[in-house]
């Protein structure tokens, strides 16, 4: 799935990111990387954008940006 | 005398070089608290050459060497994504600092360190500040500063710019640094570290002519970074076998990752998790529920105390530059013939005292800003809005600048500054015009009052909006014809900081660095118009109001605004006046008016010079602005803006055989839509260039125009 389905106060695994050359290095820099883990926190109260967090650092993404992360979760 | 003496002493042994030193960091790591705590009182603010972007240097000496430190914008990491880091890695590349600050929030060691790790490649001596080290304490983290150095084999050093932590040791570090010259390693996971050296070697004999410096070259090219890659390749410098050695970039960040987490493990040891607090306050403020409502309450205090607050300051400022200062400078200019007094008092001392009647309020208003970016709520905003604000392309942050717009457009412009693109910045600075200022305010009361006395507040509220509306229509507009601000341009990536007290100290000193450079900036542009409209307003001196150049001018051009329907002279005349300020309509109005009744007699002669007494006025007021600031404070929940003045029935029944009531609308969308005030126009050449300046007033001409024009016309149609 991708991370704009991801529910409230649960832990991701990113397994792809799928977005232009540019923007994914920029969220592999925050720290976004395959493997790596994302803790969705919430959603903004008018849906978008979405607060995640991760390697302790909080990031907010717009939607159009999640559509792009493909995630699945982590157990 | 003494003090002199030692300190031109100790500048004379100074060695003649000055020693350059970076400060980087990623943003909110609490960079520009930390040089205002090593330079103590030099800090100099200004903006990077052509952008918006602040610039902050400050002049330090260590033990006899002068050492210059400059605050490069935050940056994530210098492959550049923002302005910002395209500043930051240009300034490592052509202005080779001597040594690299790297400030390190110790809270986020692991996000930090990436940027470390990237600054490493540059070959510059390097010291790393562990700042808020205070705060990491408190949060139960240890780092092991002793392994952290020998990993990194640079001076590691504990530090809090906001409590003035470690500012003896950070400026011994950089000193020693300077004088060992000794670089950082440059690390990366075994696999990786023999291309990277193998590519290093092939590069070396031609390192001088790459341009840039070799680690950086070599590391690019591991990376597969198209960019220098194909620069080298237009310089031939790069042999064929080279690329194969490359790996690409999702490889690369992600070896530098496991790298920094490895190496987190064996220097880390949190106890506890540091987002604990940030996150319980987050749970409120950034609520499903509560999180919307309780943002425009914030925005709502901070509109309302900005302005407020700095109103019975900025009057008294105006009352005592044109009253009091004024006057006696014209009383000890008796000499002078009366066209240069009134040269000196009207265009010099008022142009003067409106640059400075703005401190207070540009005081009140950076206090407030700088409190809601340090303090981290301002990305909080941002968060909660943007939804909104993306349906017209633009970010979540606009939307602040655009509601202070409301308040006065000065400070507001002043507030893109905080935005984080380039195109933000700029197409927040074409909005904000359009927001109607508090200064247009009197204008719409005085002709509502004579036009539209039983629905006056609902007309007023009209064109606000109708401010706005324009405002959005012309954004997203812009954004169609202009390529290069396209809607997709700016993918919206907002780090939500940790929330911070931020230290009233260093936001005041901030807070007058940034008014200082206001009137620096601003001050020649306003001199030069004021004495302009003086010119053609005052001009021949003596005649009766209706010749004038002014007057003679308005004649003469007003039928141009017959479709809109003021084609009267009086009504024209004041629209250059009302480029001084917007609310100079009403008194050039009165002044017009009462001229053509024949009792221009007004008091001027009969002023009386009694100083002793004038001074305690000038007292008495000061006392009571406070007094009055103090009260709106208490009454915070009235509308102060929106109380009447006493009515002036002789201009309204004046202003009714002027304009009927639908040419007193399109008079009022006029003055709404028109060029903004000179204040105004002065700072959005300061941030925006002449060019856009120019570019905004041929187009607010256009809007106001065009819409006062095509209002006039339509309600012409349901009139008849």
């Amino acid at each position: 799935m991708v991370l704009n389905k991801a529910l409230k106060n649960k832990k991701y695994r990113v397994i792809d990111i799928k977005l232009d050359e540019k923007l994914a290095r920029r969220l592999q820099e925050l720290g976004i990387v395959k493997g790596g883990k994302i803790h969705m926190i919430r959603k903004a109260p008018l849906g978008d954008p979405i607060h995640i967090c991760v390697n302790g650092q909080n990031i907010s993404l717009r939607n159009s940006v999640c559509s792009g992360i493909v995630i699945e979760e982590d157990k | 005398m003494f003090r002199h003496r030692y300190r031109r002493r100790q500048i004379a042994n100074l060695s003649e070089k000055i020693v350059k030193v970076a400060f980087v960091g990623n943003p909110n790591v609490g960079k520009s608290a930390l040089i205002n705590a090593l330079s103590g009182s030099n800090l100099k603010v200004g903006n990077w050459p052509g952008v918006t972007v602040e610039k902050k240097e400050a002049n330090i000496i260590i033990n006899n060497q002068m050492f210059s430190l400059v605050d490069l914008p935050g940056a994530y990491s210098l492959n550049p994504f923002s302005l910002e880091e395209k500043i930051t890695r240009d300034f490592l590349i052509k202005e080779r600092p001597d040594v690299i600050v790297n400030v390190v929030d110790s809270n986020q060691l692991e996000k930090s360190l990436f940027l470390t790790f990237a600054l490493s490649e540059f070959e510059i001596p390097m010291v790393i500040a562990l700042n808020f080290f205070d705060e990491m304490i408190k949060n139960k983290t240890e780092i092991d500063i002793k392994k952290l150095r020998d990993i990194l084999s640079i001076e590691v050093v504990p530090t809090s710019g906001i409590k003035g932590i470690g500012i003896d040791e950070l400026k011994k570090a950089i000193y020693k640094s300077v004088s060992e010259r000794d670089l950082p390693n440059i690390l990366f996971e075994e696999k990786l570290d023999k291309r990277f050296k193998r590519i290093k070697e092939i590069l070396s004999d031609k390192k001088e002519k790459l341009g840039y410096p070799l680690s950086f070259v070599a590391a690019r090219i591991l990376e597969n970074d198209q960019q220098v890659i194909s620069e080298l390749n237009d310089k031939k410098l790069l042999d064929k076998g080279i690329l194969e050695l490359a790996v690409d970039n999702t490889t690369y960040i992600e070896s530098r990752y496991k790298l920094i987490s490895s190496i987190c493990k064996k220097i880390l040891v949190r106890h506890k998790d540091s987002n604990e607090i940030t996150q319980k306050i987050d749970s409120i403020l950034l609520n499903k529920f509560f999180g919307l409502p309780l943002f425009f309450i914030m925005m709502f205090i901070v509109f309302k105390l900005t302005f407020d607050l700095s109103k019975p300051f900025v009057d008294f400022t105006s009352y005592f530059i044109n009253d009091y200062v004024g006057k006696y400078t014209i009383y000890l200019l008796w000499f002078l013939p009366d066209i240069l007094k009134s040269l000196i008092k009207e265009a010099i001392i008022g142009g003067v005292g409106s640059v400075i009647s703005f401190f207070p309020l540009i005081g009140v208003f950076f206090l407030f800003i700088s409190i809601l970016e340090e303090s981290g709520y301002m990305t909080r905003a941002a968060f909660l809005i943007d939804k909104l604000m993306s349906s017209i392309g633009l970010s979540g942050k606009v939307f602040i600048p655009l509601i202070l717009g409301f308040g006065c457009n000065v400070p507001a412009i002043y507030a893109t500054r905080g935005l984080d693109s380039q195109k933000d910045r700029l197409l927040a600075g074409l909005m904000i015009p359009l927001m109607s200022c508090s200064a247009r305010l009197p204008v719409y009361l005085l002709f509502t009052a004579a036009f539209f006395e039983n629905f006056k507040e609902l007309v007023i509220l009209c064109l606000y909006f109708l401010g706005a509306f324009i405002a959005i229509i012309l954004v997203i507009l812009l954004q169609l014809a202009v390529p290069s601000l396209k809607m997709d341009s700016t993918p919206f990536i907002l780090e939500l900081p940790p929330y911070r007290i931020p230290p009233l100290k260093f936001l005041l000193k901030l807070t007058g660095f940034r008014v200082k450079s206001f009137v620096r900036k601003a001050g020649s542009v306003i001199l030069f118009t004021m004495i302009l409209v003086w010119s053609v307003n005052s001009l021949p001196y003596n005649a009766p109001s209706g010749e004038s150049y002014l007057a003679q001018g308005s004649k003469a051009i007003s039928f141009i605004f017959a479709p809109a329907g003021f084609d009267k002279w009086e009504a024209v005349a004041t629209l250059l006046p009302s480029v001084v300020a917007k609310e100079a309509v009403i008194g050039t109005l009165g002044q017009i008016l009462e001229g053509e009744q024949g009792n221009s007699n007004t008091a001027k002669d009969s002023e009386e010079y009694n100083f002793l007494s004038d001074t305690s006025k000038v007292a008495v007021r000061f006392k009571d602005s406070f007094i009055e600031a103090a009260s709106n404070l208490l009454n915070f929940f009235t509308i102060q803006s929106f109380q009447e003045k006493e009515k002036d029935e002789g201009l309204i029944n004046r202003l009714k055989t002027l304009f009927t009531p639908l040419s007193a609308l399109s008079f009022m969308i006029f003055i709404l839509l028109f060029v903004p005030c000179i204040v105004t126009i002065s700072v959005l050449i300061q941030e925006y260039g002449i060019k856009w300046t120019i570019f905004e007033i041929c187009m607010l001409l256009f809007i106001s125009y065009s819409v006062s024009t095509l209002v006039y016309q339509a309600g012409k149609l349901f009139v008849h």
